[in-house]
């Protein structure tokens, strides 16, 4: 997920929203702005990540606001150091597994040397997107043969939504690269699960349904899902949905797991009796092996 | 008939589990013939632990529960290859560190298998597993309160067995050696204790890793013991569980025949009397065979 000068007033709490969200790597981006300011922001976007480790913090282009913030690695845009200087980037960070990534806008930049140094690339833009207004958008087939061409992993960015995610990782985008899709969604923790969601599924080769409806009407439907905690993440259900629908939702039988609503253990019968209501805590339990 | 008539007609093959006739097990409200408690962890596959627990003779399976991942829910469920009509369940508590989530755990556990037994574990340092005795005896009482039959997890300590039998525990499990070490009884003596002052069975539960560590606590007098790791991580786990249970069985009857006691000096299992020697003995009245008489 990418910030913005402009995100900065919001910081802390799209920060937290997008580790919660499951989002992978905070990029810092805020290209206008003062040392003194970027490095006041990155340091407490450090901070709040401190509590989620595998939300990774990432600074653009400013190596030494990187280094003095105790960000993760550094965002190279194209112009900036050349990809031959990795490992010198490394090792001026002076820290162990420092990332150092970069944007390409075409194929020929995928190919320049120093690439296979790096440990990721973003190319975009893909998918037409208010933020390069009159560009065209590159395409997924651009996208496919740069990620053929690239010997790193390679993200795609430009208009992602949840819609096209999947797209863009079934043409070899290693993941995705947002700011839009979450920084101006109502809820941006669960602008980023469902993200998340849509992507892992598209790694894992399956299609994305969405199981409460079918298609005409998931996007009247999404406006008005409710979102619940289960098992600690983030779930969309539709108004109304019991407890027996929600395990029915993802094929879950009800007699091999047990269920407790807001804490209180839901008896098998119960089930459907229990409706759900947004912000509720689910668990569902199952037996594992142990000892 | 004699308790050790089974072993002479060589009937401890497969069935029925436990070889000593009429020596029963009762923990609670069950009644056991094997005295050898299996736990179904760290399998290389469920088919193997299901081949493991019947070359165990086991008729108790642990098992834990956890949160599931809604989003890819697992095809096969373990419980697919448990057959309940040969095994009953303990779920345990494993992973929990306050009473608050154990006792939480234990009634999760009695809604998804059905069983109100729980093996209670309240872990009190992460590195050790060693159990929080305290703990273990708060949350005892409360899930007995609640209706559980109750068999903790606890160390080799006297007084912990007695508190957790007066809060009304139906067995008490003390460590061998830390879950997973394979280390044995590294206080046999603090077992031995246990089993001499607590009226509920004792299970030892946990580090026994060979099938003579199964065999000295019973032996020592154990009830039953309680085994995971040393047959899952066996080569081959299903003929460990074969061993496993072997030892078992022949701690057992040790037991039950009462072994000699230790003494420090040697005493001969041969006659004393009419050891042969280097030549031949003869009798002090028989006269001198000389050359004189054959001259």
């Amino acid at each position: 997920m990418i910030l913005d000068g402009s995100e900065m007033p919001r910081l802390l709490e799209l920060v937290r929203a997008a580790a919660q969200g499951g989002v992978d790597a905070v990029h810092l981006r805020a290209r206008d702005a003062p040392a003194s300011l970027l490095v006041e922001w990155a340091t407490a976007a450090r901070q709040v990540l401190n509590q989620y480790p595998r939300t990774l913090l990432l600074v653009n282009d400013r190596l030494d606001v990187a280094i003095l913030s105790g960000a993760d690695g550094v965002h190279l845009p194209e112009r900036s150091f050349p990809p031959t200087l990795a490992d010198e980037i490394r090792g001026l960070a002076g820290r162990e597994g420092f990332v150092v990534g970069r944007s390409v806008h075409s194929a020929d930049a995928v190919a320049e040397p120093g690439t296979e140094e790096l440990d990721y690339i973003v190319f975009g833009h893909v998918f037409a997107t208010p933020s390069k207004q009159g560009m065209a958008p590159r395409g997924v087939e651009a996208l496919a043969r740069a990620a053929r061409a690239s010997s790193v992993p390679m993200l795609a960015i430009g208009g992602i939504s949840p819609e096209n995610a999947a797209q863009a990782i079934r043409a070899g985008a290693a993941g995705v690269v947002v700011k839009r899709a979450i920084v101006e969604a109502q809820d941006p923790s669960a602008a980023a699960w469902e993200l998340r969601r849509r992507v892992d599924a598209a790694w894992r080769g399956a299609s994305v349904d969405n199981r409460f409806g079918n298609d005409k009407q998931e996007a009247e439907a999404q406006e008005a899902m409710l979102q619940v905690s289960v098992n600690g993440k983030v779930i969309s259900a539709p108004p109304g949905a019991t407890l027996r629908d929600l395990l029915e939702a993802h094929g879950i039988d009800p007699h091999q797991v047990a269920v407790a609503h807001n804490e209180e253990i839901v008896e098998k019968g119960r089930l459907g009796e229990i409706t759900l209501r947004e912000g509720d805590a689910v668990e569902i339990v199952r037996v594992m092996a142990g000892g | 008939m004699h308790p050790m008539s089974g072993f002479v007609n060589g009937q401890t093959g497969d069935a029925p589990a436990g070889s000593v006739p009429n020596d029963v097990l009762i923990v609670a409200d069950k009644a056991f013939r094997s005295r050898l408690f299996l736990g179904t962890g760290k399998y290389a596959s469920n088919r193997i632990m299901a081949e493991a627990l019947a070359a165990s003779g086991t008729e108790l399976v642990t098992v834990s529960v956890r949160y599931m991942n809604v989003e890819a829910p697992e095809q096969e469920s373990l419980l697919d290859y448990i057959d309940r009509s040969r095994y009953h369940l303990l779920p345990n508590t494993a992973g929990a560190t306050t009473v608050k989530q154990a006792v939480r755990m234990a009634h999760l556990a009695r809604e998804v298998t059905g069983t109100h037994w729980i093996k209670l574990e309240v872990v009190g340092d992460s590195r050790t597993l060693w159990p929080d005795t305290a703990m273990t005896v708060e949350a005892t009482r409360i899930l007995v309160e609640d209706g559980f039959v109750v068999l903790p997890y606890t160390s080799p300590d006297l007084v912990a067995a007695l508190r957790l039998e007066e809060a009304g525990a139906a067995a008490v499990m003390p460590l061998g050696s830390p879950i997973g070490t394979g280390q044995g009884l590294l206080d046999w003596v603090g077992i031995t204790r246990i089993i001499e002052r607590v009226s509920v069975p004792v299970v030892v539960d946990a580090g026994l890793g060979a099938p003579s560590h199964a065999a000295q606590a019973m032996e020592l007098g154990a009830a039953a013991v309680l085994i995971n790791t040393a047959i899952a991580q066996a080569r081959d786990p299903v003929l460990m569980a074969h061993a496993m249970r072997q030892g078992v069985e022949a701690g057992r009857a040790a037991y039950l025949a009462g072994r000699m006691r230790p003494r420090q000096e040697a005493s001969p299992s041969s006659p004393t009397e009419g050891i042969i020697r280097e030549r031949a003995p003869r009798a002090t009245q028989v006269r001198e065979n000389t050359g004189a008489e054959l001259g």
